[in-house]
């Protein structure tokens, strides 16, 4: 029972605050990327096979509440949860430049999938990338200044020793 | 151990890979979308809560704020009801006027609508410039391509976009901003039509220009009447840059819709009347 909450509470907290927060926050697109940081930081924490699994559940959920092409969620962050997890025990995961590197590391191989996939399967709904403007960058700059303070507050609700 | 444990990572990655590129792949078969829809259906009720709860909570404090200058209001519009209800008798006569004299001449019949109005349940920022979900859906009799409005903060209607999928309790809307959207619109102050397109940004860029036509920053674009969407002159937004050629000619005219000047959660989407006969 624990357990079953320890999963669903982190995955219904972080599906509101990238769906649902944004229309009260935000009047432009900008806004950061709160699932790929929660993916970087199980991959870092747990290893490969908890990064991946988690990339693929919540890459699906994104995918089911998105206008995108669906399954594209999924792929780009299994590939990020799998490489991500291949630093667990190997870097000083506790620096904030480490935890900055590696979270840019996972959104240019999101975004470079991201740019392939929409290369071959054009989308009908429109293809973005965040690479591909400017308030795409400062989405880009924000969650990765964000993802120190958002891993120091994962890391009280989490064993990360 | 460490081998081992290596070769079943990379086994199950391979396998969501797979896993991925199947529903990528086969994404409009009836199956996939079969499980996407049950996927959705599971998680939309939560969300719809949540999204709920945080519009009451706001709605709350502003609520307690409105029920101390209600009192005051009542009775100024005590006053105004009886004098309206003169008013209404009097547009009740108009309208049976009107209706006997387009009979007589064999024109159509105003279309009558109703409005439903709907929560934003999700606005995802990387598609923020092309599409929102609702919390109604076929089951309050939306349909595709229903016109979609918001309500500005001087209480006027103006455009948000219309509806491009409906689920049973919910639907996509695809903003006017979306690089698929486009309406047939004319500026205020002008009498052509003009084409407004999406462009899956913060503006909305103007095309078939006539070169005679005067623009000017601030200008105001509503809905034409050839609009095949929406009613006529229901406000979009204000025209923000122009550029012209070397020839004269529009090259570039960008307008900002009014929906991009506020935070919105709550829209109306409008519905032919059902006639009951």
């Amino acid at each position: 029972m624990l357990n079953a909450i320890k999963i669903l509470l982190p995955y219904l907290v972080l599906i509101v605050l990238q769906f649902v927060l944004p229309k009260y926050f935000s009047l432009t697109d900008i806004y950061p990327n709160f699932i790929i940081m929660y993916v970087l930081f199980i991959a870092l924490n747990k290893g490969t096979m908890s990064g991946q699994i988690t990339g693929f559940i919540y890459g699906f959920t994104w995918d089911v509440l998105s206008t995108d092409i669906f399954g594209v969620r999924a792929l780009t962050l299994t590939i990020c949860g799998h490489f991500a997890g291949k630093f667990n025990k190997k870097l000083n995961k506790d620096q904030a430049l480490v935890q900055i590197l590696l979270m840019f590391m996972c959104l240019v191989i999101t975004q470079i999938s991201l740019i392939f996939l929409y290369f071959i399967i054009p989308n009908d709904f429109g293809n973005r990338t965040l690479f591909s403007n400017y308030n795409g960058l400062v989405s880009v700059l924000l969650t990765l200044i964000l993802t120190p303070l958002f891993f120091k507050i994962l890391n009280y609700f989490y064993d990360t020793k | 151990m460490t081998n081992k444990s290596n070769k079943s990572d990379n086994f199950v990655f391979v396998v969501l890979i797979l896993f991925s590129l199947m529903l990528i792949l086969f994404r409009l078969t009836p199956t996939v979308n079969m499980l996407r829809g049950l996927i959705y259906q599971i998680l939309v009720p939560s969300i719809q809560f949540t999204s709920d709860s945080f519009a009451n909570t706001g709605k709350i404090i502003s609520n307690l704020i409105q029920t101390v200058s209600a009192n005051q209001q009542n009775i100024k519009l005590k006053e105004e009801v009886v004098l309206l209800s003169q008013q209404l008798k009097d547009y009740q006569d108009l309208v049976e006027e009107n209706i006997k004299l387009k009979n007589l001449l064999n024109l159509s019949h105003t279309k009558e609508t109703e409005v439903v109005y709907a929560n934003i349940i999700i606005r995802e920022p990387v598609h923020w410039y092309q599409g929102v979900i609702i919390n109604k859906g076929e089951k309050d009799g939306l349909t595709e391509n229903l016109p979609v409005l918001f309500v500005d903060n001087n209480g006027i209607a103006c455009v948000f976009g219309r509806v491009s999928k409906v689920y049973n309790t919910t639907a996509e809307v695809a903003l006017i901003t979306n690089s698929l959207s486009s309406i047939v619109v004319k500026i205020n102050n002008e009498q052509t039509d003009c084409l407004l397109e999406g462009a899956d940004m913060q503006y909305l860029k103007l095309s078939y220009i006539p070169n005679n036509a005067e623009l000017q920053v601030g200008d105001e674009v509503v809905t034409s009447k050839i609009s095949s969407v929406f009613s006529n002159d229901i406000p979009i937004g204000k025209i923000v840059d122009i550029t012209k050629t070397p020839y004269n000619e529009y090259s570039e005219v960008l307008v900002l819709p009014y929906f991009q000047t506020q935070s919105i959660s709550e829209v109306a989407v409008l519905l032919p009347k059902k006639r009951t006969s």
